[in-house]
Order: C-alpha cells, then sequence, then structure tokens
C-alpha cells in the first residue's frame, strides 16, 4: 500500500534526501539565462546605460517579447502603443526595465514550472511581492532601492530546485512549504553565491544578519524579512509574526507599517504584470 | 488608569541638542528623561548627517592626499567605479562605537532613556509611543523639544531616492554616479558638491545666489570655490529652478529659468530642512508652529510657555551640532536657574567641505558692517613647512584683530583641517588674547597652527603705532 500524502516518515525521507543534496552540493543549481546573468552585471556596473541594457534584451526574444507585454500592460496604460526596446525603456524607465528583466529571466529558468507547479508558481509571485515590498521599504527609509529589489528577489530563489528534488506526489503542499522553509536559507545563499552576487545578497538569503548591530547587512537583513511578511499577507498566505516582528528591530512604528500596508495594491499590480 | 511618570526634566530627542540638555539636567542633580524615537540615542547627526558624511569626506580627503603625493598611485577622480560602500567601509563601526559611547553616557548619568515617540497632551505632560504600540505618560515641569530636522520634501522636485536624492538618502548609493546636480548653496549642499567633486563625479552645483556658503566670509568662500573648480566642479548661479525631471532613462534634468538645461545621472535636493515637529501635538502644550516650521524662542530656547523649551534645528539656524549642543546645554541651565559663565557664547562654525572652513569670533564682514575699526592679518598655507610636507597648501588663515586695543576678535580659516585648528582661535578670542602673545609663544616646529604665528606678524605690520611698534 501507498504511504499516505503528508506521512511523517515520507517527510523524514524527504528531509534527509534534501539535506544530502544541499551538503553533498548536488542540489540543481540553475544556469542563469545568458540575458539574466548579462543584466545582473550590468545591474552591478557602474557603468550600465539604456542602449546596454537594449542590447542585452534584443538577444533574448522571450525577455524582449515579456518586457513589451510589461510595457504596454494596463497598469502602466499606455497612450500610444509601445513596440519597441527602447520606448520600453523610455516608458518604464532604466531601472524598472531592468527589475523586469531579471524577474522575467529568473522565471524562465529558475521559477520553471516542473514538479509541484502551482507551488513554483507561488513562490515566485512571493519572490516578486517581496522584492517589490523591498523596495517600498527601502524607498521609505531612505536605503538602497536596487539592492533592496535584488536581496527580495533572490532570498529563497532554491525554493524551486528543493521542490524538484521531491516526488509529484509527496508530500503534502503543506509539508513540502516546511521543508522549503527550512532549507532555502542556506540552499539559496549557495546559489547566490555560485553565481558571484554580491555577498550581502546571499547574507540577506541565509538570514545571516552579521555582527554589526545595526549594520548594513543586519538592516537588510530585517528589510527582506519585513518585507516578505507583507509579502505574505498581500497575497493572502499565512501571516508572518516574525517577519512582521521586524518592524521594531527596524524602528517602524505602527503607523508607518499601516503606510506599507497601504502600498499592499500597488505592489500587488507590479506582482500581476511581471509574473 | 494609566500611571503617570513623573521626572524634574523631559527631554524630547537625544540628538546633540538632547543628549547635552538631558546631561546638563542630570548633572545638577535632576532625575531626567530622554525620549527618543530611534532605538538609540545620536539622532539624524549620527546616522544620517554628521558622521556617515564626515566618513566619506576623510576617504576624499585621503584620496586627495595621495593623489597630491604625485606617487602614481591615484589620478584625479579614482574614486569613480569604487562601490560608494567600500568608501564607507567604516561607517558602521563608528556609528555604533559613538552610539554605543553615548548610551553609556546617559546611563552613566541616571537618565532614563526611552525609546518612542513623544506627543504632548499637555504643557508638561507627554505621551510615548513604542515601536511596538505600548503607551506611557510621563511629566515634568521643564520640557525640552530637541527632536531635530529632516530633508524638506519638495512638491516640485520628484525626490525618489532611486535617482533624485535627498540628503538622508544620498549615501545609499551603490556607486558614485559620473554626474550629479546639487541643488542648493548651504552648508549641506556644499559639503556633498565638493566631495563628490573631489572624488572625480563632475558635480553641478545650482542656487538661486551668486555664491554658495554666503554667510561666510569672501575671501574664505572664494578658496572654496577655486578648490571646487580645480576638482572640476562647477558652480551655476544666480540660478532660478524652472524644473527638475527624471527622464525615465538615465538622466536628471534640470531647467532654469533663463533657458539653460542640464543633464547629470542623478542629482541631490538640499534645499532646506524642515523641523520634526509634526506627530508633537505642540498644541496641546499651547505652542504654535511659526511660519517658518519652527518654534519661536527666546535667547535661553524659552517657548512663549513657562518652563517648555526648544533648541537645535526646531529652534531654527543655523543647524550646526555645535550650536545645538550648546542651546540644550543652556536652555537647561536657564530652566534650572543655574548661573552662565557666558563663555558658551562662542560657538564655532564648522563646514566639512572639501576643503573645510571654519570661523570663531567676529567676522571681518560683520566688523566691517558694525564699523568696527580692525587689522586682518593673513597667513596662507602655502608659507608653512607642515602645509608643504602635508600638500595642503591651498589654505588661508585670517586674524581679526581690534585695532584699538590688538585684541584678537575672530578668527576665519579656509583649508584641510581648518575646523581643528580654529580652536586655538577660539581660546584666543575667549581669553582676550593680545596678537603679540601669537608671537612671543613659541609653537611646535612644523604645525599648522604656525599659521597663528604667522598671520599675527602680518597683523602686527599692518597695526598703527606704538601698538605695533
Amino acid at each position: 500500500m501507498p504511504p499516505e500524502v503528508g506521512d511523517p516518515s515520507l517527510a523524514t525521507d524527504q528531509h534527509s534526501t534534501i539535506r544530502s543534496a544541499i551538503d553533498e552540493g548536488r542540489l540543481r543549481v540553475p544556469v542563469l539565462p545568458e540575458a539574466a546573468s548579462q543584466v545582473l552585471a550590468l545591474a552591478g556596473s557602474p557603468d550600465c546605460e539604456a542602449r546596454d541594457l537594449v542590447e542585452v534584451i534584443k538577444r533574448d526574444q522571450a525577455l524582449m517579447a515579456h518586457l513589451l507585454k510589461v510595457a504596454n500592460s494596463a497598469m502602466l496604460a499606455p497612450e500610444i502603443p509601445i513596440v519597441s526596446l527602447q520606448l520600453a525603456v523610455g516608458r518604464l524607465g532604466l531601472a524598472r526595465v531592468r527589475d523586469i528583466a531579471l524577474a522575467a529571466a529568473l522565471k524562465a529558468e529558475v521559477f520553471r514550472p516542473g514538479r509541484h507547479a502551482a507551488l513554483v508558481r507561488g513562490y515566485f509571485r512571493r519572490a516578486l511581492a517581496t522584492a517589490f515590498y523591498s523596495q517600498e521599504i527601502a524607498r521609505q527609509r531612505r536605503r538602497n532601492v536596487e539592492l533592496a529589489f535584488l536581496a527580495g528577489l533572490l532570498r529563497d530563489v532554491a525554493a524551486p530546485a528543493i521542490c524538484a528534488l521531491v516526488g509529484d506526489d509527496e508530500p503534502s503542499d503543506l509539508g513540502l512549504d516546511v521543508l522549503v522553509d527550512e532549507f532555502a536559507p542556506e540552499a539559496s545563499a549557495r546559489m547566490i553565491e555560485s553565481w558571484r552576487l554580491p555577498p550581502v545578497i546571499a547574507a540577506v538569503a541565509r538570514r545571516d544578519r552579521g555582527s554589526e548591530e545595526g549594520g548594513d547587512q543586519a538592516d537588510l537583513c530585517a528589510s527582506v524579512a519585513l518585507a516578505a511578511a507583507l509579502a505574505a499577507e498581500v497575497l493572502g498566505a499565512e501571516g508572518d509574526e516574525m517577519g512582521l516582528a521586524q518592524a521594531a528591530v527596524l524602528n517602524l512604528y505602527q503607523d508607518d507599517v499601516e503606510l506599507l500596508r497601504g502600498r499592499g495594491d500597488h505592489v500587488l499590480e507590479l506582482v500581476e504584470t511581471c509574473a | 488608569m494609566t500611571t503617570v511618570e513623573s521626572h524634574d526634566v523631559i527631554v524630547i530627542g537625544a540628538g546633540p541638542a538632547g543628549q547635552k540638555a538631558a546631561i546638563q539636567a542630570a548633572k545638577a542633580g535632576r532625575s531626567v528623561a530622554l525620549v527618543e524615537r530611534e532605538a538609540r540615542p545620536g539622532g539624524a547627526c549620527v546616522l544620517r548627517g554628521t558622521i556617515p558624511s564626515k566618513t566619506l569626506h576623510e576617504t576624499a580627503s585621503s584620496l586627495l592626499r595621495v593623489a597630491r603625493g604625485e606617487t602614481g598611485l591615484v589620478r584625479r577622480g579614482s574614486g569613480l567605479g569604487l562601490p560608494l560602500s567600500a568608501m564607507m567601509a567604516r561607517v558602521d563601526s563608528v556609528i555604533d562605537a559613538h552610539q554605543r559611547y553615548m548610551t553609556d553616557q546617559v546611563l552613566r548619568n541616571g537618565i532614563e532613556l526611552i525609546h518612542g515617540r513623544a506627543r504632548f497632551v499637555a504643557a508638561h505632560r507627554v505621551e510615548v509611543e513604542a515601536p511596538a504600540g505600548g503607551r506611557r505618560l510621563v511629566e515634568a515641569p521643564v520640557v525640552v523639544i530637541a527632536t531635530g530636522s529632516r530633508p524638506r520634501d519638495p512638491d516640485d522636485v520628484p525626490v525618489d531616492h532611486e535617482n533624485i536624492y535627498d540628503s538622508d538618502s544620498i549615501l545609499s548609493l551603490s556607486w558614485l554616479p559620473s554626474s550629479l546636480t546639487v541643488l542648493g548653496g548651504g552648508v549641506i549642499a556644499s559639503e556633498y558638491a565638493s566631495i563628490f567633486a573631489a572624488l572625480g563625479v563632475e558635480v553641478i552645483q545650482i542656487d538661486r545666489y551668486p555664491l554658495p556658503l554666503g554667510f561666510m566670509a569672501r575671501p574664505l568662500v572664494e578658496r572654496f570655490m577655486a578648490a571646487f573648480e580645480e576638482h572640476g566642479g562647477r558652480f551655476v548661479g544666480p540660478a532660478e529652478i524652472a524644473g527638475v525631471s527624471f527622464d525615465g532613462v538615465a538622466k536628471v534634468r534640470t531647467e532654469l529659468r533663463d533657458g539653460r538645461v542640464f543633464e547629470t545621472e542623478k542629482m541631490l535636493f538640499a534645499l532646506g530642512r524642515v523641523a520634526n515637529l509634526d506627530g508633537l501635538n505642540v498644541r496641546a502644550a499651547g505652542l504654535e508652529i511659526n511660519a517658518r516650521g519652527l518654534l519661536d524662542v527666546d535667547g535661553n530656547g524659552q517657548t512663549l510657555v513657562p518652563g517648555v523649551y526648544a533648541v537645535g534645528d526646531v529652534a531654527g539656524p543655523p543647524g550646526l551640532a555645535a550650536s545645538a549642543m550648546e542651546q540644550g546645554r543652556r536652555a537647561v541651565r536657564h530652566a534650572l536657574g543655574l548661573p552662565e559663565s557666558g563663555l558658551g557664547e562662542l560657538v564655532p562654525t564648522g563646514i566639512y567641505a572639501i576643503p573645510e572652513i571654519a570661523a570663531v569670533g567676529l567676522g571681518s564682514e560683520a566688523a566691517a558692517k558694525a564699523g568696527r575699526e580692525v587689522v586682518i592679518g593673513s597667513a596662507e598655507f602655502r608659507e608653512l613647512a607642515r602645509a608643504q610636507i602635508c600638500g595642503n597648501v591651498g589654505g588661508l588663515l585670517r586674524l581679526v584683530v581690534d585695532a584699538a586695543d590688538a585684541r584678537i576678535l575672530g578668527v576665519e580659516i579656509v583649508g584641510e583641517g581648518a575646523t581643528e585648528i580654529l580652536h586655538l582661535g577660539q581660546a584666543a578670542v575667549l581669553g582676550g588674547w593680545e596678537v603679540g602673545m601669537l608671537v612671543e609663544n613659541v609653537f611646535n616646529f612644523p604645525t599648522m597652527a604656525e599659521a597663528y604665528r604667522v598671520a599675527a606678524l602680518d597683523v602686527l605690520a599692518r597695526l598703527p603705532s606704538p601698538i605695533g611698534a
């Protein structure tokens, strides 16, 4: 007789499978699509110019199509249709195009639905919402907006890879979610390190606040944790009390948090546009 | 029923002004509650202003010193391409150390540090809301408002903290931009404009006046301008802004009323600050916010309501940490009926631009306006051996001396180290020294303090006989 869904012994098996895959470096680390790598490289470059980004995106037809779709979306509602990448960059702005291109490239490769497709799609929406909320928090607190987006987007980037290790029928989504919660921090950090992104992005994924109380790393960790909690709220997921408690760490008062909650519809619109 | 906690003094805000007010009250043996909305004391000065910007100032100055040394290691503008965080690598630990020191000092003096936001419910009663939402009531016969200020959020300039920054967010930049427009000609604008220019950023500073830092003596400002331009900076003024916009791609566009247009990668909006009075409910204390968004006070910082004081940025200019500290101290001494020595009236001005500018006492221009007969003696830094060794040759020190009795009335300095060198001059003004004392005393050699001796000799040569004989 096959074991029942959610069987504790199965969860234990999956736990061991994932643990050993991470420890032995067998977790599938997606090779970032060339466009994503180049967009990331440009994002980390002081010399990024519109024409460089346009050149990168032009080489990836799927990415270009996605960007044009976003630029013409109801949310941005252009008065005249945007038919070229140059116009899209002009319409959306360099920074926004960079964010969308990165999100689209990650969706295509890293968050590609395979096993547990519905769950993976949910993780992608959560990553987007966390990224956009991280930006909102950064703006409110006068912190670096670009870094906040990247840290939010990639915080649990290994979630799909963890799902891929688990059989289609086991465990339940709830059980899988628990496994992802447990293993995503370490696995995501290793993935980010393998992509040679700024160390602070990996530290945020690892939930490593560093030794400096109130330092930049600790601040970004707390900001992204709060963003993830607010993202969960706006996506109708289970409440994240620990994440919300980061508001106090960031010295945000109740009305500051309410202001952020008030941006929920905007964040959701951005998620719908990019997802 | 909520319990009301009673103290002798409540200080709202633990920046430079509030901290000094609280410590003064505690030193006088009073029980003090110090309310601070941030997790630790320090205020904007520590977290977003003085300490972070001075850290960047130090990095830029060091790079310049190496470049000046013509070692071939660093070329002008070598800061470009480096992450800003690398230039401020120590800032977190500096802030942490400073906040720890201040917290220790506050606690050592028996001050109760309350983390939360204050709101008046009556003239001498304040409700404090903790970040997590709890509330408590505190009352005292003396209340000092020292909540500081923040950058003005203008209606006509779209500050987004990604392309157009204010002075709180400018240091969140990932990289040094290739070009930067700085709007404003005051202290903050001029400090950042000169620092970024020294780091190799193409800086355009725009202001409505013909020169920046109009409150400082003209010769000092001219030296500042010469250095700024030498580093590639450009000052545009007098100019009226017609509009500012981000082009949606990569440039911030500034249009002037005369038709000129400037495009740079980023912008720093540094035109004014506003007092942090919203949310404080000062009306419940019987106070009104005036047309300038400040609280009206007398020379001791007392508002129209007895026992309620306002110090630092909430009471208006000059917006310098040193002045704010003195205002805090003085307000509490007045409130507690403690005698004043008067020494604190001589507050120095320090501008951490590149080069630094500092002044104390009677300025040369103020003396002229007052019709006071003075003699000005100058010392060029290039005449000093120490300045030659350090490559710090562009500076100037000016002594303002009473023509009648040869007493030193004021000192004005421009050049690296000006904010430190000034204090010998401050002692001279406070002590009522005759200028001859600077000549008769032996100074270490080589030092920058020699500038005082050189300037004193210049004064003596200009003084009418018999004083100068």
